[in-house]
């Protein structure tokens, strides 16, 4: 599910009506765009990076919210839309991240997107897609990313159609896609050095307007690339007491054949546990995913890849490189995502 | 023999003199102290304040107070070299707290929440409810201090689904807001009031307007580039800066405040002098026992400074403690200002300052050690068989500098007059008061003896007149210790007293003329973007049956000159403003400017000059240079027509209304009101306004009145007690003369004919200096440090009563201590001599 939204609560005075999410058929290039009307939408950027001595992690995330609020103010600070982006580099060297965030309401000028294919900016950061690359850029005090990313193959539409069931209740649900095996070049830089990096990328794009039913805690999500080309998305939901709510799972082999999984074949089992300590929480950042027999385990680059966003999205969730391994063998890379084990997460809602 | 016993001994036996100098000392270190402690704290919360407001940005856009367009933000977030760009619209909101209070004004920081809470979170938003409340329009954030305060005076109102709401004055409307949450990160004394810029700009008609961008620059940024893209009227400046005019602006006033301290001192420095002259005179002859019995001069002298030292050292202490104790009264009574109003807002807190404390110690004991110091020489310098026999010496050699030193004196007193201000201070005014009391000390006892010559030439003189006219002859020393007590403290006060008449009179003149009919209306909102009023209210106010002729003024911030305090202009709609000079012939669009703008820019009547409006740079003429005792940063006014043309802006903040001869003001009044949402507009009658300016002049100058009261109570005592050890210290003379066969009557018509002469000498020459140094305050301090003129106009009458008073006081204390000398048998009193 690839990334989270907001612990914003909805406005009390806003009489604004958001859309449901329905099942229907997503168009491209015009779903790569932004869909205003829906209360959030995300574009999330995950991949390794590999230089000549070394392999690093990296995340761009653009969040765009309709708050409800300022619907009829004219002023260009008007806060219908807002947007945020976070960024972050996992350097194994300096065993912590590397982040950053920005938070901007969309004026069309500083900050903004637009509804024809990705294209999402606050000031100098961006994303966009373009002659079927995407394109990337954030810059921080110290660190700064610019990549390019080849998006050859085909859009991974989860729930077969692209809507994505999220509880028992059809109503919470999201239209969510995935771009996996992406290849990528870029330079990254950290401090004052620049270098070039080459490596594989996933992109989401999901947006919804009921995400989360009142229950759910918060979510385990993983996005994996794998060595032989294929590729999955697998996701579980938490109630309080930890047990699962709802889980979900793509798979598409390299040949582009694809399975879908149900709640009764996924099973996400803790390995290890890591306690912050910034914030004294306590990550479990290793884990047996187990699909339809089928077990994975995942591994971190690094432990403390916890990401502090309460200035912005309001939360602290856990964003990190993992590598996927059966065995002693390691079959792939992805980004592994926890949220709710702080405070309850909230999406939108 | 304990050395302490020889000399501080003494203090016991002339304890009142001691204490009116011990008093003089406590009082000027303790007003001293006072004045330094409450202004560096008021400093210390300014500085805290407006860090709090703009955290961590380096720099910030303003264009004074004056709201300019918001695509200046969107440009300057891109432009490189920007890392972040806050929005901010400040102003000034008026909580409506009910028909019968007056409204609780709170200042108004509207920012983009979001953006402000990565570099300054003090001002981190806490909402009670939702948290994208932070975003809505109709919530505000108040802080602990504001939420307090509406607490205690009900101006928070509840619905049953437990929201509460305040309600906010704009223009002639009221606006019901949420309190959303509050903001714990502020100070605990920080009144302040947060919402949504993009609110803030649908609610107070500021739509597109901005008062301020922050920005955070990366090291490379390019200044003078960002800078260039500034339209006119737009400065860009460190956040810090903007505290410095505040400081500026009161450092006139402090620094009077402190002259006054100053002058206290000074009084107690010239009653250490008589004290000591006096007291040393009379123990001349235990002195000269000392010495003839081996103690070195060096050890008397040394002691007989301690003595000065002492009772400085010991005033100035107790006036530090003193200080400190007023001053934590005045914060917490008057605020930072002192009441002058140049801190609205601000909270200080009281805290010790080592700095003021060491500072008026130090010069509180110089002021003991240099009233003893010219005593103590001319003891020293005694002829020691002589003065074992008691022969009588002169005390001072004051006297014997020449008037040649006078005239120099009052030749550089005279010159200082024209050196400019230092730092905005009028320091060559202060100098010429100083030199020309000088100056007049050095020429008094020549005035007196003149005085006596006249007297000597009357025939009809009785021959205790001639006695008292020789002794003024002879012994100058005496007569000018206690003429220049009479002269100073005359001079002082009567300058004073002249000054703040003319002040008064010329501000009451000129608030008839910019006060002009019998109403005045305004939005309770102020003079902020939320106080105009609109159009449609204007065109119906003139349509009213019994409103002969309507004026309106609309007030706007200019920053006219980088690093200074934004100059206001008044667009009104006739210009008929106090004129100062000349007014030169013009054309085209012109301008008047206030004597502070003049003083200021150096511009002048005929200049033609460029002044930025809404975000243009305009040319005007200027027609000529009005008064304004309102506004020390400067003005300028306009004609209302012309501020609209070139604006577009319609709104106005204020009108004076004439009303028809045969109008009823109470039905015009409620015919105004119903135009208008209940409570939002305030009106005033012109009389009544005139009166409150009047009365709150009156408030301002009254710790000046005070202090000044206090000092010259002191003076006049010193005076008297200054003649009464005169009297005493001649009970062998007062014998000698008894057993000549004069009576006690004709000894008292001689004493008290001296006494009149002298102060009569001292009475004439403080009020020649009185009217100089309320010439020199006019016309330079004042012209100095608050750029404004006045007319000439003399109190007369409580001049004469003051005078009167002084030569009264003087003749009767010196009658009183010569009975007491006389009261001892004559016998005894010469037998005393040898």
């Amino acid at each position: 599910m690839a990334g989270f939204g907001f612990a914003f609560m909805p406005p009390m005075a806003a009489a604004v009506l958001f859309p449901p999410v329905t099942p229907r058929r997503l168009v491209f290039p015009r779903d790569h765009g932004a869909h205003a009307d829906f209360r959030s939408e995300w574009w999330y950027v995950t991949g390794w990076l590999d230089g000549p001595h070394w392999s690093r992690g990296f995340q761009l995330t653009f969040f765009r919210v309709r708050t409800g609020h300022g619907e009829d103010n004219p002023s260009r600070f008007s806060p219908r839309q807002l947007l945020i982006a976070h960024a972050a580099i996992a350097d194994p060297a300096l065993a912590r991240l590397r982040h950053a965030q920005r938070s901007a309401r969309a004026d069309g000028l500083y900050a903004g997107f637009r509804e024809l294919t990705t294209d999402v900016w606050i000031g100098e950061w961006f994303l966009r897609l373009a002659e079927g690359r995407y394109q990337l850029a954030a810059k921080a005090e110290d660190f700064a990313l610019a990549l390019e990313l080849d998006a050859a193959s085909a859009p991974l539409l989860h729930g077969a159609t692209g809507f994505s069931q999220k509880a028992p209740d059809a109503r919470h649900a999201s239209f969510y896609y995935s771009r996996p095996q992406l290849a990528l070049r870029g330079l990254l830089t950290l401090g004052r050095h620049r270098e070039a990096a080459s490596g594989v990328a996933w992109v989401d794009h999901e947006w919804s307007s009921e995400l989360l039913p009142e229950e759910a805690q918060g979510w385990e999500w993983v996005g994996l690339n794998f060595d032989d080309g294929s590729a999955l998305m697998a996701f579980r939901l938490r109630r309080a007491n930890g047990e699962p709510l709802w889980a979900g799972a793509s798979f598409r082999d390299g040949e582009g054949r694809m399975r879908l999984y149900g709640p009764s074949e996924i099973c996400f089992v803790p390995l290890r546990i890591w306690r912050s300590p910034r914030t004294q929480i306590a990550w479990p950042v290793e884990w047996l995913v187990s699909i339809e027999g089928w077990e994975l385990a995942l591994m971190p680059l690094f432990d403390d890849q916890e990401f502090d966003a309460r200035r912005s999205t309001g939360a602290i969730y856990w964003e990190g490189a993992v590598r996927v391994k059966r065995g002693a063998r390691v079959l792939g890379r992805g980004y592994l995502e926890l949220t709710g084990y702080g405070d309850k997460i909230r999406v939108g809602r | 023999m304990s050395l302490a016993r020889v000399f501080f001994a003494s203090f016991r036996r002339r304890k009142f003199s001691t204490a009116l100098a011990f008093l003089a000392i406590v009082l000027g270190a303790t007003l001293g102290v006072a004045v330094h402690v409450v202004h560096e704290a008021a400093l210390v919360e300014l500085e805290r304040a407006t860090r709090e407001l703009t955290g961590e940005a380096d720099w910030s856009v303003h264009g004074g107070g004056q709201a300019f367009d918001d695509a200046l933000w969107s440009e300057l977030a891109q432009f490189p070299g920007v890392s972040a760009a806050a929005p901010v619209i400040a102003l000034d909101l008026r909580l409506f707290l009910g028909a019968d209070q007056a409204p609780l004004s709170v200042p108004l920081l509207a920012i983009d929440p979001l953006v402000h809470l990565e570099w300054a979170p003090q001002l981190a938003l806490r909402p009670w409810h939702e948290r994208l409340d932070v975003l809505a329009e109709d919530a505000l954030f108040l802080s602990p201090a504001v939420l307090e305060k509406l607490m205690d005076l009900g101006g928070l109102q509840s619905d049953p689904q437990g929201t509460q709401t305040v309600t906010v004055l704009v223009g002639e409307r009221r606006l019901a807001l949420r309190v959303a949450g509050d903001l714990p990160g502020l100070a605990e004394n920080h009144r302040l009031a947060v919402m949504d810029v993009a609110a803030a700009q649908k609610h107070f008609g500021l739509q597109g307007k901005l008062t301020r961008i922050d920005l955070k620059l990366t090291a490379d940024a390019d200044l003078s580039a960002l800078r260039a893209r500034l339209s006119p009227g737009l400065v860009m400046e460190k956040p810090h800066a903007s505290t410095a005019p505040a400081a500026r602006a009161s450092r006139a006033y402090r620094v009077n405040l402190g002259l006054l301290s100053g002058l206290a001192l000074l009084t107690g420095l010239f009653l250490v002098f008589s004290a000591q002259a006096l007291s040393l005179a009379r123990r001349q002859t235990e002195f000269a026992f000392l010495r003839a019995l081996g103690m070195p001069p060096s050890v008397l002298y040394a002691g007989l400074l301690a003595e000065g030292g002492l009772l400085g050292l010991a005033g100035s202490l107790l006036g530090a403690v003193g200080g400190h104790a007023v001053a934590a009264w005045a914060l917490s009574r008057l605020g930072g200002d002192l009441g002058a109003g140049y801190f609205a807002g601000l909270a200080p807190e009281w805290r010790f300052s080592w700095q003021a404390t060491l500072l008026f110690v130090f010069l509180g004991t110089l002021a003991g050690l240099l009233g003893a110091w010219l005593p103590a020489r001319t003891t020293l310098r005694m002829h020691v068989a002589q003065a074992l026999k008691a022969l009588p010496t002169e005390p001072l050699p004051l006297v014997a500098i020449r008037p040649q030193w006078g005239a120099a004196m009052l030749l550089v007193a005279a010159g200082s007059l024209f050196l400019p201000p230092w730092q905005g201070l009028p320091l060559g005014g202060y100098l010429a008061v100083a030199f020309l009391l000088a100056g007049a000390l050095i020429y008094l006892p020549r005035v007196s003896q003149a005085l006596a010559c006249v007297l000597a030439r009357n025939r009809f003189l009785p021959p205790s007149g001639f006695l008292a006219v020789s002794r003024i002859a002879h012994t100058p020393a005496q007569s000018l210790l206690a003429a220049a007590g009479v002269m100073t403290s005359l001079a002082l006060a009567s300058a004073m007293a002249i000054m703040v008449h003319a002040f008064r009179d010329s501000l009451d003149h000129w608030l008839a003329q910019v006060l002009p009919g019998e109403l005045y209306l305004r939005a309770v909102a102020g003079r902020t973007p939320a106080g105009l009023l609109s159009p449609e209210l204007q065109e119906k106010l003139a349509s009213i049956p019994g409103i002969q002729r309507i004026d309106f003024t609309r007030h706007e911030q200019l920053a006219l000159f980088p690093g200074q305090t934004a100059v206001t202009l008044l667009a009104r709609s006739h210009l008929d403003v106090p004129v100062v000079g000349r007014t030169a012939a013009t054309e085209g669009p012109t301008i008047w400017i206030s004597e502070a703008l003049a003083d200021l820019s150096g511009w002048r009547p005929g200049n033609v000059v460029e002044v930025p409006l809404a975000g243009a740079l305009y040319r005007f003429t200027i027609k000529g240079i009005w008064r304004d005792y309102a506004r020390q940063h400067g003005a300028i006014i306009m004609e209302l027509d012309l501020y609209r043309k070139l604006t577009g802006a319609l709104g106005v903040h204020e009108a004076t209304i004439q009303l028809t001869p045969d109008a009823d003001e109470t039905r015009v009044k409620e015919a105004i009101e119903r135009l208008a949402h209940p409570g939002t507009l305030e009106m005033t009658r012109t009389v009544e306004l005139r009166a409150k300016s009047l009365a709150f002049f009156d408030r301002t100058f009254l710790i000046t009145y005070l202090i000044e009261g206090v000092a010259i109570l002191i003076g006049l005592a010193g005076v008297a007690a200054t003649f009464a050890a005169i009297a005493a210290a001649r009970r062998r003379e007062f014998g000698m003369l008894r057993h000549l066969g004069l009576t006690r009557r004709d000894i008292g018509l001689s004493i008290a004919i001296e006494a009149g002469v002298i102060a009569l000498a001292g009475v004439s020459m403080g009020l020649v200096g009185g009217f100089a140094i309320a010439g020199i305050l006019i016309e330079v301090i004042n012209r100095q440090s608050f750029h404004w003129s006045m007319d000439w106009a003399i109190p007369w009458f409580a001049l004469g009563v003051f005078a009167f008073a002084m030569i009264v006081l003087a003749i009767g204390a010196a009658i009183a201590a010569g009975r007491a000398a006389m009261q001892p048998a004559a016998v005894f009193a010469v037998r005393e001599d040898w």
